[in-house]
């Protein structure tokens, strides 16, 4: 555990409050000298609120991941929209949107239904 | 030290007032364990003195038996930062983009707030491949939302 790059992979877990004392304590040290997981803490740390809020704004009774309602088209194209978006922003490559979408859209039910999981 | 007024101001959103001196002393008491590195380094000071505080924050109120959500507990800047949420839409745009074990994990352990230990014994896999797997997945969910400053 002395490797930095595997202490730099406990960010969320030490954000989260899941590790042993004496591995957060060892994470604390490493953070202290690491630049790259102190600018992270802030982008992590809103990314764990936003996922968090998902779950509570879907309040969903208990299923086994079997008995998933699936979500209808439109939001499912909503979603496609907002992915186009998503990866022209996010990728550097110059692959158009248009080849993109139909391969992520193969993904979008299980991401949504997902979130009902109990 | 003049970081201290700053630590001990967000802390104040997070525990009791009269909690406040006992996070702030632990939260030196680290330090100083640390001093050798935090020398080293000592611009991030009070980012780091940040980010330990809210977890020392964390221990008090769970030592007394109150269950904060570590997702939800921030010591955010003031202002325009201190209720920041990643959008929804995008965010769930973005998940459906991730490798499916790395999506997984990101449900489990961020969404419905299960302990790396738990996942990975359902996964049967290795605890550390689990923080592994959030780590690099968090770190692909934020590049796939990061907004540039100009959008043309």
């Amino acid at each position: 555990m002395t490797d930095p790059d595997q202490l730099c992979e406990l960010l969320p877990s030490y954000l989260l409050d899941d590790l042993d004392a004496e591995v957060a304590r060892r994470f604390e040290r490493h953070l202290a000298s690491c630049p790259l997981c102190l600018v992270r803490v802030e982008p992590t740390q809103e990314l764990l609120r936003g996922l968090a809020a998902a779950n509570a704004n879907q309040p969903a009774p208990r299923r086994r991941r079997g008995a998933l309602l699936l979500v209808g088209v439109a939001p499912g194209l909503l979603l496609g929209t907002v992915l186009g978006v998503a990866l022209a922003r996010a990728q550097t490559s110059t692959q158009a949107p248009s080849m993109v979408l139909p391969l992520r859209g193969q993904h979008l039910s299980g991401s949504l239904a997902v979130y009902r999981k109990a | 030290m003049r970081l201290v007024p700053v630590l001990r101001s967000r802390l104040r959103r997070l525990v009791p007032p009269d909690a406040v001196d006992d996070v702030v002393q632990s939260t030196i008491a680290t330090a100083l364990a640390n001093k050798d590195v935090l020398e080293e380094n000592e611009g991030r000071l009070l980012a780091w003195l940040l980010v330990v505080g809210r977890h020392r924050a964390i221990d008090w109120l769970r030592q007394r038996g109150r269950r904060p959500d570590p997702r939800l507990l921030a010591l955010d800047r003031d202002g325009d930062h201190a209720h920041r949420v990643v959008d929804r839409v995008l965010l769930e745009a973005a998940l459906a983009l991730l490798p499916e074990h790395q999506r997984s994990v990101i449900l489990d352990v961020c969404v419905h707030g299960r302990s790396a230990a738990q996942v990975a014994e359902d996964h049967q896999v290795p605890v550390g491949t689990v923080r592994s797997r959030l780590h690099y997945g968090l770190l692909t969910l934020r590049r796939l939302i990061e907004t540039p400053n100009d959008r043309s």
